[in-house]
């Protein structure tokens, strides 16, 4: 399972947290309110959003596909509930439609992926424009809107915090729990695992392939609809922007960087929070350095690339025996 | 809700355009002042065309409903090319408008500089360039909009004037996309102003990409690090609707001042600054530039002078929204901007 | 009387399943769908009903004013489809390329505004810019062996940020005075037209056609597909796999870097949203035009047409006016239509091929007449070919024919594409006379004694006894049709007239001599009988529209051809002189049996094998065409129904088509099927395609003195 396959010593999960413990070691002693309590729940406030991304994305990812179309149901079914709200549509019956229309989303993807066996990376692409599209022809006029009045009580929830903790830090802590139990203990999770690592022996053992892919991309679904509507809360507003955004590229960079293998099977929750953590502790010392947005993302770009780079110098990959068209 | 309201306003506007058409038309009497014939003549079955940066926010949203109203009232025709944010497909659009021989194009640009070639073809086949709040290099025949670079300075001010008490002022910006000669002029003006107060220390300048989540995480960290921050000046509403949720978590709200700018609609303006989110907020006035616009092709049309001979400007009036003023500040909405005609 | 079946009368084909199965060309579509042009085909009729529909619907899109931007726009994009599908046909993918377009974009002013380089030497210092930018890329996913997806990924946010960088800290300075070294060259490249077209389009319609040539005629090109293709078989076969990975990367940052300095000619702008999303169009377009995914397939025309018509949809689009977010519909639906096109396509393409090839014709036989033994039927059954010995037993392997010289030396092709000669008297004796490469099928003598042999897959070709192999005919006239059928594909049996013209059938133009019986399936007549000239050494179709055109011979006044139809069990004649010359008429219609090969006998008649015998089921099932489509649609090829091939008779008829005597085979033992019959001095010599031995029996009553040879060629 999750364990980094057959005897690797040095593997990237591995790089990445010695990354992450020296990072944070350098910050604490040189940047002056890096090592206090505080900034440790800030730096995780700010990447909840992506680490509950990366984790849907990562049970997608584990059985060996991809979700591209995940940041277009973080701002597009959010907005429209919002605008259901606004338009006074009772706030259990616009989030449960808004949450219909994610969880339809992420049955396109999985019935294109599985039944029509389109390549992931193409129909979620694709079903992402669409969904973004759509919404915006249909019931979406606005880049920005401002979260509707009535949602105060939510807007404090999410803003709020229990013992101390940001309520959107303990969010991303219950969304890991609840999807390392799915994929650790349950029937469901441990095929996603054998889909990921061998879609054909799957398949071949009696595994429904099928109709556990379609469960990924719904979970993937709802996970960034999950995220959408917390986001939305706690900047009081949906930027249906996002989507034309490089944001996707973190979520996978979040993903990678822990060391889930692009090529299935392989990674667990725990690779996305150790993914998320250095991202988190990257940002906020970056910023805190006051180092500009364009140079963050160089350096991040640059140390996934190295990453990527060591992972395939240390298990290096047969590019004859590599699956055809695994691109 | 708000797309709803804007189709309602463009019906009203349309509604308006028939009611007021039908006197327009009739003259059976023979009665002239001079100029009825002039106007009608000098404007009916022309052509306008605009290109937005987006039709998905507030601003453009504006432009076309109150251009549309007066094209109504005196029937011409409006045509809105929607580029949808794209640099790219806003040239094809204008190129576009060209090629079809419009009379007058109105731009309001995602990147002027962009345009900047456009301009003067379209000045050759004779088409008059009106330039909307964002003015790329070449000048074209009229500029409406904003003082950007004004706008900038006057932050500052604020600025200096909420922090003239602390002991400490500190100040942090929260740039806006880098590729806006709006944002940039007002960047400028903000640099010059800071100039005029040293005693502000700026302890951050990061830019959100117009993305107000990034706004609010750089705001987070920002405060995490100077709980005695005094002030965080933005560039655009629309990213930095993010900023006033980083105070609030910080427990700060109403100790720093957010200070921010843009179109100035009801909702992004005076209901912000009404709940406290934005200590000031410098509006670019829209429906103020949709009056001038209006009147700018009004009068293009009716004198015909040679396109690009003569640019001229108008600046509108910079509206300083803060809790002290906003309960005479009118803030507009996109419907009642549609029912402004010159 | 002969007992007959008839279908009954309810089958009886009515006038739409006439019309359907007979006189439709449904064989057609089948054909086309083998054509190799196809799969470019479909994105060009897309193209064309695309640009249909913008006629229609927006007035004026056609007129010069408005096509010429879009050209000019098109022109960049074009050069970064090729560059993408270059990369795909390697079995890749470059996302990264909006973002080298961006940096390219910056680069290209850098050198014309501030370092004021001139122009066109900042054009070719772009291409190299871009190229670098693509040999990152090529580095690490060719030496380094990363995967292309995440790491094009990555390049994309390092390039991104590198361009914001410079957008944000010198994009207000970039331009300086505007002023360039070259304005009026820069002029052109961004807003110049020639001949009507613009600057870009220009050099992307150059470019197309430099990589058009390289994809299908250079070296590079084929390592590409072949990469793409089968990385293992590339390989094998000792291509550089990681540099030619590598080398398809630097042509796609080199096109981008191409299409950024037609962008910045175009444009000057140094905005930081340049090319952002690019990679999204450019794939979609390529994609669309039927590049394939994971490499291997694709051609630069597809590429083009793919991009074309996204942009003219985009520009389309735009110019409706239509509200935000309808383009991004389409542009999903058309990305999903393209990708789920190309999967099903790509899956499905040969089924549906086999399914839409065999395309059964109406077919309503005549009556079947009766074979039982003892009825008066003049094809009563008997035991006439009572004792045969074998010839060559366990050595030949399906003498389809054979033939006798005149020292009795015997002489058959097998399987294998050797013509064995077995010598007289005892036949024991045997040597490889000649190797052909193809199947050897019907032998003639010629009147020097050198064989004319008809070999399938290969054409009509002369044996001569110093056992050189002369090609005489491989090829006739192309006729009016999809498939090429100036090719002889399946030369089956050969006669010589008297003026030296050698008549040889070709029983059919769309299928291999292996589906032999899938043409009686489909029972359409496809075959021809050509005729060979040796004055003029050229060939050409003499009949057309022949079902399974088979055994030919000449008459004996030389007058005329006899061609046997062996699927539709008949025999015609076909005048090749005299008055009726050209004209083809019928001799033996309701033949029992399917005709094979026909040679003359010793008596002044002629003898037809019969290699197999009509059944009430097959005869059914041609008057039944939708039942024989169905079968074809849901019924693995081995399962369908096929004629009988297995039990055979010979005939004697005379040259009005007179039947004179029947000989069968008593068990069918030790000849399963009989292709051919030769009569030589009183002996019979008999062929199967499936047989193990030649077989030889006496004919009693028979001329022992006659022989072949000298009946065409021995003085008269």
């Amino acid at each position: 399972m999750a364990k980094s396959s057959s005897g690797r010593i040095i593997d990237q999960q591995k790089i990445i947290f010695a990354l992450a413990v020296v990072l944070c070691l350098v910050f604490a002693f040189t940047l002056p309110g890096f090592a206090t309590a505080s900034n440790a729940l800030s730096l995780l406030q700010a990447v909840a959003t992506i680490g509950v991304l990366g984790i849907g994305m990562a049970i997608v990812i584990i059985g060996r596909g991809i979700d591209l179309s995940q940041i277009a149901v973080l701002v597009m079914p959010p907005a429209w509930m919002m605008y259901q709200i606004q338009a006074g549509v009772p706030m259990a019956e616009a989030a449960a439609y808004a949450g219909l229309a994610a969880i339809a989303l992420g049955v396109l993807n999985g019935w294109l992926v599985a039944y029509v066996e389109v390549p992931a990376i193409f129909a979620t692409l694709a079903t992402g424009t669409l969904m973004y599209g759509t919404m915006q022809y249909l019931a979406v006029s606005n880049d920005v809107i401002p979260l509707p009045k009535r949602l105060e009580g939510f807007i404090a929830l999410v803003q709020g915090g229990t013992f101390g903790i940001p309520n959107i830090v303990l969010f991303l802590l219950l969304v890991a729990l609840v999807c390392w139990l799915f994929l650790r203990f349950t029937v469901w999770g441990r095929y996603v695992y054998a889909i990921g690592d061998n879609p054909m022996a799957a398949r071949a053992t009696g595994v429904p392939s099928r109709p556990i892919l379609v469960l990924q991309y719904v979970i993937s679904a709802l996970a960034a609809f999950a995220a959408g509507v917390v986001l939305s809360a706690s900047v009081e507003s949906v930027n249906t922007r996002l989507f034309n955004s490089t944001m996707i590229y973190d979520v996978i960079l979040v993903v990678v960087l822990g060391g889930v293998g692009l090529g299935g099977g392989k990674g667990s929750v725990s690779n996305v929070l150790v993914g998320t953590i250095l991202i988190g502790i990257m940002t906020n010392g970056m910023t805190i350095l006051n180092l500009s947005i364009e140079v963050q993302s160089l350096i991040k770009a640059g140390i996934l690339l190295a990453a990527i780079i060591a992972d395939s110098m240390l298990n290096p990959r047969d590019e004859l025996t590599s699956q055809q068209g695994d691109i | 809700m708000i797309h709803s309201l804007f189709r309602a306003a463009l019906a009203a506007g349309a509604m308006a355009g028939v009611l007021a058409a039908a006197p327009a038309m009739a003259q059976q009497s023979g009665y002239t002042d001079g100029m009825r014939e002039q106007y009608r003549d000098a404007l009916q079955g022309k052509k306008v065309g605009i290109v937005p940066i987006a039709m998905s926010f507030d601003i453009a949203q504006a432009y076309v409903a109150g251009l549309q109203a007066q094209a109504d009232k005196i029937g011409y025709e409006l045509v809105v090319r929607d580029p949808n944010w794209s640099v790219e497909q806003g040239v094809q659009a204008v190129q576009q408008l060209i090629a079809e021989k419009v009379d007058v194009i109105v731009a309001h640009p995602l990147d002027a500089q962009a345009m900047n070639r456009l301009v003067k073809k379209a000045q050759d086949e004779g088409i008059y360039w009106l330039w909307a709040n964002i003015k790329g290099g070449p000048s074209g025949d009229v500029f409406v909009g904003a003082d950007h670079y004004q706008v900038g300075r006057t932050k500052v001010e604020i600025a200096a004037q909420y922090c003239a008490d602390r002991e400490v002022k500190k100040i942090a910006m929260v740039a806006g996309p880098s590729n806006n000669q709006a944002i940039l002029a007002s960047a400028a003006g903000i640099k010059d102003g800071l100039l005029d107060h040293p005693e502000l220390q700026l302890v951050a300048e990061q830019s959100a990409e117009a993305d107000a989540n990034k706004a609010k995480s750089i705001s987070d960290t920002v405060l995490k690090q100077h709980p005695d921050l005094c002030a965080i000046i933005g560039q655009w509403d629309g990213e930095d609707i993010g900023i006033p949720p980083a105070v609030a978590d910080a427990g700060l709200k109403g100790k720093v001042a957010v200070i921010t700018s843009g179109g100035g609609s009801h909702e992004t303006a005076c209901a912000k600054v009404e709940d406290g989110s934005y200590h000031a907020y410098i509006s670019h006035d829209i429906g103020a530039q949709v009056v001038a616009l209006n009147t700018a092709i009004v009068q293009l049309l009716q004198t015909r002078p040679p396109a690009g001979e003569k640019p001229f400007a108008a600046y509108v009036n910079m509206r300083v929204i803060t809790p002290d003023t906003v309960a005479q500040t009118h803030c507009w909405s996109v419907a009642e901007v549609g029912q402004r005609v010159y | 009387m002969a007992a007959t079946d008839t279908p009954p009368p309810a089958q009886r084909a009515g006038f739409w399943t006439a019309l359907r199965y007979k006189y439709l060309p449904t064989h057609m579509l089948g054909e086309v769908l083998a054509k190799s042009w196809i799969d470019t085909a479909i994105p060009a009729v897309l193209l064309a009903v695309v640009l249909a529909v913008f006629a229609v619907i927006l007035p004026g899109f056609f007129s010069p004013a408005s096509l010429s931007p879009l050209a000019r726009v098109t022109g960049e994009y074009i050069l970064l489809g090729i560059g993408q599908a270059v990369v795909i046909i390697g079995g890749g993918i470059d996302l990264s390329v909006g973002s080298m377009f961006a940096l390219c974009n910056f680069f290209a002013l850098w050198l014309m505004f501030t370092l004021k380089v001139p122009v066109l030497l900042a054009m070719v210092l772009t291409i190299v810019a871009g190229a670098a930018l693509g040999a990152v890329n090529g580095v690490l996913i060719g030496y380094l062996r990363l995967r292309a997806f995440l790491t094009t990924l990555v390049t994309l946010i390092i390039f991104r940020s590198i361009a914001n960088l410079i957008s944000t800290n010198y994009g207000a300075r970039l331009l300086g005075d505007y002023a360039v070294h070259g304005e009026d060259i820069l002029t052109f490249m961004g807003d110049g037209d020639l001949f009507g077209l613009p600057a870009s389009f220009i050099f992307a319609i150059g470019t197309s056609v430099l990589f058009y040539i390289l994809l299908t005629r250079m070296r590079l090109g084929w390592h590409i597909i072949a990469v793409g293709g089968s990385r293992r078989s590339a390989f094998s076969a000792g291509i550089n796999l990681r540099r030619t990975v590598f080398l398809t990367y630097a042509i796609s940052g080199a096109l981008a870097g191409a299409a950024a300095y037609f962008y910045a000619a175009r444009l000057t702008s140094a905005g930081a949203t340049t090319g952002l999303g690019m990679e999204l169009i450019v794939i979609t377009g390529v994609v669309l035009g039927g590049i394939s995914l994971g490499g291997g397939r694709g051609t630069v025309t597809k590429a083009v047409l793919g991009i074309l018509i996204v942009m003219c949809i985009y520009n389309g689009m735009l110019r409706m006016g239509l509200e935000s977010g309808a383009s991004s519909i389409m542009l999903g639906l058309i990305l999903l239509a393209a990708v789920v096109f190309d999967i099903r396509w790509n899956k499905n393409r040969h089924k549906l091929l086999n399914r839409a090839y065999v395309s059964p014709a109406l077919v309503e036989m005549p009556p079947r007449v009766s074979i039982e033994r003892g009825s008066a039927s003049p094809y009563a059954r008997n035991d006439r070919i009572a004792e045969t010995r074998p010839i060559g037993l366990g050595i030949v392997d399906g003498p389809e024919d054979m033939i006798l010289d005149e020292d009795d030396n015997l002489y058959c092709g097998t399987r294998t594409g050797d013509v064995y000669r077995f010598f007289a008297p005892d036949y024991t004796r045997h040597e490889v006379f000649a190797h052909t490469g193809g199947r050897p099928l019907g032998f003639a003598l010629d009147r020097d004694g050198s064989l004319v042999v008809c070999i399938a897959g290969m054409g009509l070709y002369r044996l001569t006894m110093d056992r050189q192999v002369i090609p005489l005919s491989t090829q006739t006239n192309r006729g009016l049709s999809v498939i090429d059928d100036s090719r002889v594909r399946l030369a089956d049996d050969c006669d010589i007239a008297p003026d030296g013209k050698i008549y040889f059938s070709d029983p059919t133009t769309r299928y291999e001599v292996s589906e032999w019986l899938t043409v009686a399936l489909e029972n359409r007549g496809d075959g021809r009988v050509i005729c060979y000239d040796p004055a003029t050494g050229r060939s050409h179709t003499a009949i057309k529209g022949l079902t399974f055109p088979n055994g030919i011979c000449v008459t004996r006044d030389g007058q005329a051809i006899l061609v046997a139809e062996t699927w539709s069990a008949r025999i015609r004649k076909y005048w090749i002189a005299g008055p009726k010359k050209g004209q083809l008429e019928m001799l033996i219609e309701d033949l029992p049996g399917y005709p094979d090969n026909i040679n003359r006998s010793s008596d002044g008649y002629y003898w037809a094998a019969l290699v197999g015998m009509r059944s009430p089921a097959f005869d059914l099932a041609l008057a039944m065409p939708a039942f024989r489509k169905k079968m074809v649609d849901r019924v693995a090829p081995d399962s369908w129904l096929y004629p009988n091939a297995l039990m055979g008779c010979l005939v004697k008829f005379d040259a009005d088509g007179r039947i004179i005597d029947v000989l069968w085979d008593r068990q069918g033992g030790d000849h399963p099927q009989i292709t051919s019959v030769r009569e030589h001095k009183g002996k019979m010599y008999l062929g199967g395609f499936h047989n193990d031995r030649v077989g030889v029996f006496d004919l009693p009553g028979a001329d022992p003195g006659w022989s072949g040879w000298n009946d065409y060629w021995g003085q008269k």
